[in-house]
C-alpha cells in the first residue's frame, strides 16, 4: 500500500496532467471547455506566486498588472504590428519579466505591508495608464480581433496542457537546484541568508523577474483565449484571487496551485452551483485554512504519516 | 502544506470534472441546426445583472420576461407548420463588464439559443460578437456606440440607437429650447460615454457651438469637484454629462453642491434610471434633460399602456431606455411564426424587417442592423418626466 | 485660478482627507498594537456604511440612534474578530505574512459578503446635515463639510482623552507600546488588543457612515478608499497619530489640487508615484512615529 502511494504521490502531476488530457474527448461542453483552459492558463500566474511568495516570501498583489502588460503586448504586436503570433508569445513574457525586474528594486529596502502596498500601488498605475494610452492600447475601447497561436480548439488546449506540465516540472526543479535554496534561505531569515553569502538582492531580482516572466506568459496566454482585451480584466480583485489561489494551493506546492486555479476558476462553472455565490465561500474557506494552518499541518501529518514533525515531508515540491 | 488532502482534494476535483463534463456530453458540438419539429424557442440574453449596470439590468430582463410570460400564458404561439411554440427564456448575467461578456457570451452559445439579446454595454458587444459570429446565432444587443453595428457581422442586431443619433436630438433641444450658447461637456473614460462625446462634438458646428470646457473622469470615481468647479469656472451655461448610471447620479448631485445649480445639465441614457434620480437626490434633478427611446411622459396611448402594465406588474418606476426587448421577444416570435425555428432565416427576415409595430415604437433594420429610429428629450420635472421633443430617422 | 476656487477645492480636499484620516488611524491603531496591517480596513469602513444604511434607510431609526448601533455592532464585530480570528495566531507566533495575508483574505471575504447581501447598486441615504449649501463669499460650504470636521475633530480629542485619561486607554498604549511589561505589570495582552480592534473597527464605521451620503456606497468600495488610506498612513508614519491625520488630508488635498491644475485621470497615478517615492526615501512617513508618540 505503501508502495504504491509513494509512486502515487510522486507523479500525481503526471495522472492529473492525463485525466486533464480527456476532457477535450470527453464531449464537454463548449463553455465549460474554455472555463477549464483558463483555468490552465491562470495555473500559471499561480506557479508564478508560488516562486515568488512560496519560496522566496515576498508578497505581490499586484500581478495582475503583469498579467496585463504580457497581454497586451501579445495584443498589440499581432494586431498592429502584424506580427507573428509565435514570435510574440516569446515577447511578450520578457517584456513583463523587465517591468517585473523593476518592481524587484523596492523590494531591497521594503518588506512586509509596504512592499505590499507598492506591489498594488504598480497593479494600479499599469492599470490605468492601459485605460488612458488610448492610441496604444484602445484604452476603454479595449484591443480586439486578436487570434491565438493555434486556432483549433482541441490544439489550444493541448498546448496550454503541455505548457502547464512544463512549466510546473521547471519550477519543482527550480525548488530544489540552487537558486531555489537561495529563494528559501532568503524566505526563511533573510539577514541569515546574507551572512550565509547569498546575494539577497540578486536573488530577490531574480525572483521577481522569473515570476514576472510566467505572469507575462500567462497574459499572452489570455489574450490567446479571450481574443479581446480590456482593462476591466486587470484589477486589484484579479491579483487578490491569483493570491487566494496560490495560497489555498499550499503556497509552495506545485500540484496545489495546479489544482488550486483550476478548482477556484473552472469548479462552479462545471459543477454548476455556487456560482454566485463562489467568492465569498472561496475567501471563507481561505480564512479558515489561514486560522488553522497550523493545527492542521502538525496533527494531519503526524496522523496520517506516522512520522515524526520536522522532517522532509512535502518539502520542496 | 498538508499534501495528502490535497492530493485527494485533487483527485475528487478531477473526477468530478470529467464526469460532469461527460453527462454534459449531448449538449456539445456546435452547429446543430434546429429541426422543423422542434417545440422551444431559446432566446438567451446576456443582461447586467451585477455590476454598475445592474441597476437597470434587472429592467431589462424583466421587460423581456413579461413579453415572454405574456406569450408563453397565451399558450405559446405556432409555427409554420402548425406546430405550438413556446418560448424558453434564460438570463445569463454579463457583469457589466467586458471582459466577463465574452465568458457570458460563450455560456449562452452552449445553451445553444435560436437567438440572443444582449450584451447591454458596447464594450461587451464589441468584446464578444464574435462569439455568436462564429456560432451563427442572431443577437439583438444594446449598446449605442455607432461602431457595434460597423464590425461587418451579420448576425448583430441592435435594439438602441447608435450615439449620432442620440446627440444631435440632445443639442437641438438645449439651443432650440434653452437657449444654450456655453456648453461644457464631462464624460467618463469608456468606450460608451466617449463615443457620445465624440457623436455630440460633430453635431455642435451646426449650431456654431463650442464647447467652452471638456472634462473626463474614470469609472469608479468618487469626487468629481476638480472638473465641476473647472466647469464653472469656464463660465459654462450648461453641462452634457456622460456616463453610467453611479457617475452621472453623483455628478449631478455634486454640481449642486458646489453651487451650479443653476447650470443646465444635458445628459442620456444613464440618467434615465430611477436609480441616478435617487442617487443625485431628485431635488438635484430638477430640470435635467435627457435623450431617450422611450419617455415614460410621452402621452402616446400605447406607450402609456405600456408604462403602466410594466409598473403594475413589477410594482417600480419604469426607467426610459432598456425595455425595448419587450419588442425584441414580440419580434422574435413574429419571425419564428413565419419561418420557423431556423437561425438562419431569423437571421435574415431581422436583416429585412420593415415597418413592424412593436409596442414601444415602429421598427425597421438599416443595412447595419439597427432596429431603432427614433429619438425624444424629455426633462424631469416634478419628480417626473415630461416629454420635450420626439423625432424619427430614415434610414 | 481665481482665490475662490482655491478655496473651494481645499476644502473639498479636506473633506475627503478627513475620511482617509479616520481610516488610516484605524490601521495605525492595529500596527501600533499588534505590527499588524489591517488590509481589509476600507471594507470595514464600507460595511459601516451599509450597516447604517440598514440602520438609518431601511429600518428608518432617528439618524443618532441609527448611528450609535452602527458604531456599536461593528466595535463588537472587531472586538469578536480579535478574539476569534486574530489574536490567537499571534498568540501562536503564526507567520505575520500569514496573518497579513489573513487581512486581505478578510478584505475579499466582506466585500464580496456586501454583494451578496446588499446587491451591487449604488446606495445611498439622505444627507442627515441638509442638502443645500451655504455660499460664503463665494464658496459653497455644503453643511456636512462643517459637521465632518467637527465629528472628526471631536473624535479626535475624545480618542486622545481616552488613551491618556482612562486606565484601559493606559493600558492599550502600554500594550502597544511594551507588552511584555504591560503584561508584567498585570495587563491582559489580549483584552487590550482586542479593544484596540473594537476601537479601529469603530473608527471605520464612523468613517463609513460619514462617506455614504458624499459617496454612494457600492461594494467595491473599500478598494478604491483603502488604496487612499494606506498612502495617506504610510506617508503620514505609519504608527502615528498626528501622521495619520495629516497624511489623510495630505493626500485629500493633494488629488483633488492635481486633478485641477494637471490631470484628472492621473490623479491616483500621482497619488501612487508619491506614496512609492515616500516609501523608496522615506517608508518611516512625515512622523516616524516616536515611541512616546505611539497611539
Amino acid at each position: 500500500m505503501g508502495k504504491a502511494f509513494g509512486f502515487f504521490k510522486k507523479n500525481i502531476l503526471l495522472i492529473i496532467v492525463l485525466l486533464l488530457a480527456l476532457v477535450p474527448v470527453a464531449g464537454v461542453p463548449s463553455y465549460q471547455f474554455y472555463i477549464i483552459e483558463r483555468g490552465l492558463q491562470n495555473a500559471i500566474i499561480v506557479l508564478s506566486l508560488v516562486i515568488l511568495l512560496g519560496y522566496t516570501g515576498l508578497l505581490s498583489l499586484g500581478h495582475a498588472g503583469l498579467l496585463a502588460v504580457g497581454a497586451y503586448t501579445f495584443g498589440i504586436l499581432t494586431v498592429t504590428y502584424g506580427i507573428n503570433p509565435w514570435i510574440a508569445l516569446m515577447v511578450a513574457p520578457v517584456v513583463a519579466a523587465a517591468l517585473g525586474a523593476l518592481l524587484g528594486i523596492p523590494s531591497f529596502k521594503l518588506s512586509g505591508p509596504f512592499l505590499v502596498v507598492t506591489t498594488i500601488a504598480f497593479g494600479e498605475i499599469v492599470r490605468i495608464l492601459i485605460l488612458n494610452w488610448e492610441k496604444l492600447t484602445g484604452g476603454p475601447y479595449g484591443l480586439g480581433g486578436i487570434k491565438s497561436v493555434i486556432p483549433s480548439a482541441k490544439g489550444m488546449y493541448y498546448f496550454l496542457l503541455v505548457l502547464v506540465f512544463l512549466v510546473s516540472v521547471a519550477t519543482m526543479r527550480l525548488s530544489k537546484s540552487r537558486i531555489g535554496l537561495a529563494f528559501k534561505a532568503i524566505k526563511e531569515d533573510e539577514v541569515a541568508a546574507e551572512v550565509m553569502g547569498v546575494n539577497v538582492r540578486r536573488y530577490k531580482l531574480l525572483a521577481f523577474t522569473i515570476s514576472s516572466f510566467m505572469a507575462g506568459l500567462s497574459g499572452a496566454l489570455f489574450a490567446c483565449l479571450t481574443n479581446y482585451l480590456n482593462p476591466d480584466s486587470f484589477t486589484f480583485a484579479e491579483s487578490a484571487t491569483y493570491l487566494l489561489m496560490v495560497v489555498l494551493g499550499g503556497m509552495a506546492n506545485v500540484v496545489g496551485a495546479v489544482a488550486s486555479a483550476l478548482g477556484v476558476t473552472a469548479l462552479p462553472e462545471v459543477l454548476r452551483f455556487m456560482v454566485r455565490s463562489r467568492m465569498v465561500v472561496y475567501s471563507l474557506v481561505l480564512l479558515l485554512v489561514i486560522r488553522y494552518s497550523k493545527s492542521l499541518n502538525m496533527k494531519t501529518l503526524r496522523k496520517v504519516l506516522g512520522k515524526p514533525e520536522g522532517s522532509t515531508l512535502g518539502g520542496g515540491e | 502544506m498538508k499534501k495528502k488532502s490535497v492530493v485527494l482534494l485533487l483527485l475528487v476535483t478531477m473526477i468530478a470534472m470529467v464526469l460532469a463534463g461527460c453527462s454534459g456530453g449531448e449538449k456539445a458540438g456546435g452547429d446543430k441546426q434546429a429541426g422543423g419539429d422542434e417545440q422551444v424557442l431559446r432566446i438567451a440574453h446576456l443582461a447586467p445583472l451585477t455590476g454598475s449596470a445592474a441597476s437597470y439590468g434587472v429592467q431589462i430582463v424583466q421587460a423581456a420576461k413579461m413579453a415572454v410570460e405574456e406569450i408563453n400564458e397565451a399558450g405559446g404561439f405556432t409555427g409554420p407548420n402548425g406546430e405550438t411554440i413556446k418560448i424558453e427564456y434564460t438570463e445569463i448575467d454579463e457583469t457589466s463588464n467586458s471582459a466577463s461578456a465574452i465568458d457570458a457570451a460563450r455560456k449562452a452559445v452552449s445553451l445553444d439559443p435560436h437567438a440572443m439579446l444582449g450584451p447591454n454595454r458596447s464594450g461587451g458587444v464589441l468584446a464578444a460578437h464574435s462569439v455568436w459570429q462564429e456560432a451563427k446565432i442572431p443577437t439583438i444587443t444594446d449598446g449605442t456606440s455607432q461602431d457595434t453595428t460597423r464590425q461587418g457581422n451579420p448576425y448583430t442586431f441592435r435594439m438602441q440607437i447608435s450615439s449620432e443619433y442620440w446627440m444631435p436630438i440632445l443639442v437641438k433641444t438645449a439651443v432650440e429650447k434653452y437657449d444654450v450658447k456655453k456648453p461644457a461637456v464631462i464624460y467618463g473614460l469608456n468606450d460608451y460615454s466617449k463615443a457620445n462625446w465624440v457623436a455630440t462634438e460633430a453635431t455642435m458646428p451646426e449650431y456654431e457651438l463650442e464647447p467652452v470646457s471638456v472634462q473626463t473622469y474614470n469609472d469608479g470615481d468618487q469626487d468629481f469637484s476638480a472638473q465641476l468647479i473647472a466647469i464653472r469656472d469656464s463660465g459654462a451655461d450648461a453641462i452634457f454629462v456622460y456616463g453610467y448610471t453611479p457617475e452621472c447620479g453623483k455628478i449631478i448631485r455634486q454640481r449642486t453642491e458646489l453651487g451650479m445649480g443653476d447650470v443646465l445639465v444635458f445628459t442620456e441614457r444613464a440618467s434615465t434610471d430611477p436609480a441616478a434620480v435617487e442617487l443625485a437626490g431628485a431635488e438635484n434633478f430638477e430640470e435635467v434633460v435627457t435623450s431617450t427611446t422611450l419617455s415614460p411622459g410621452d402621452p402616446d396611448p400605447k406607450v402609456q399602456a405600456f408604462v403602466k402594465k410594466f409598473e403594475e406588474k413589477y410594482n417600480q418606476t419604469i426607467s426610459g431606455t432598456h425595455v425595448n426587448h419587450y419588442d425584441s421577444v414580440y419580434i422574435l416570435k413574429s419571425i419564428v411564426e413565419k419561418v420557423g425555428l431556423d437561425r438562419e432565416k431569423i437571421r435574415e427576415e431581422l436583416a429585412n424587417l420593415k415597418d413592424y409595430e412593436g409596442a414601444l415604437a415602429v421598427y425597421g433594420s438599416d443595412e447595419e442592423g439597427n432596429l431603432v429610429h427614433h429619438m425624444a428629450t424629455q426633462v424631469f420635472r416634478n419628480g417626473k418626466w415630461e416629454l420635450i421633443m420626439k423625432e424619427e430617422y430614415d434610414y | 485660478m481665481s482665490l475662490v476656487t482655491f478655496v473651494q477645492l481645499i476644502i473639498q480636499g479636506l473633506n475627503m482627507g478627513l475620511i482617509y484620516a479616520l481610516a488610516a488611524l484605524g490601521i495605525s491603531l492595529i500596527w501600533n498594537a499588534t505590527s499588524l496591517f489591517n488590509f481589509s480596513q476600507g471594507d470595514l469602513l464600507t460595511i459601516g456604511g451599509y450597516v447604517m444604511l440598514t440602520a438609518f434607510s431601511y429600518l428608518a431609526l432617528p439618524y443618532p440612534v441609527a448611528f450609535l448601533i452602527t458604531v456599536v455592532v461593528m466595535g463588537v464585530a472587531g472586538y469578536m474578530l480579535s478574539k476569534g480570528y486574530f489574536y490567537p495566531m499571534f498568540k501562536q507566533n503564526f507567520n505575520p505574512q500569514i496573518i497579513l495575508i489573513g487581512t486581505v483574505a478578510l478584505s475579499i471575504f466582506v466585500r464580496n459578503g456586501i454583494l451578496l447581501t446588499w446587491g451591487p447598486d449604488a446606495q445611498t441615504y439622505a444627507n442627515p446635515f441638509g442638502s443645500k449649501a451655504v455660499e460664503i463669499l463665494g464658496v459653497n460650504i455644503m453643511p456636512h463639510y462643517i459637521w465632518n470636521v467637527v465629528i472628526v475633530a471631536v473624535l479626535v480629542v475624545a480618542l486622545q482623552m481616552f488613551l491618556r485619561g482612562t486606565v484601559i486607554g493606559i493600558a492599550m498604549r502600554a500594550v502597544a507600546q511594551k507588552p511584555v511589561a504591560a503584561s508584567l505589570m498585570g495587563v491582559k495582552v489580549e483584552q487590550m488588543v482586542s479593544m484596540t480592534f473594537l476601537l479601529s473597527t469603530g473608527l471605520a464605521a464612523i468613517s463609513g457612515l460619514l462617506v455614504a451620503p458624499i459617496i454612494p456606497l457600492i461594494p467595491e468600495m473599500g478598494g478604491l478608499l483603502a488604496i487612499k488610506a494606506f498612502a495617506a498612513v504610510l506617508i503620514g508614519g505609519l504608527g502615528s497619530f498626528a501622521g495619520a491625520l495629516v497624511g489623510g488630508v495630505i493626500i485629500g488635498i493633494a488629488e483633488v489640487l492635481f486633478a485641477t491644475l494637471v490631470v484628472s485621470t492621473y490623479k491616483d497615478v500621482f497619488i501612487f508615484a508619491v506614496l512609492i517615492l515616500f516609501l523608496l526615501i522615506r517608508p518611516g512617513g512625515i512622523f516616524k512615529a516616536d515611541i512616546s508618540e505611539k497611539v
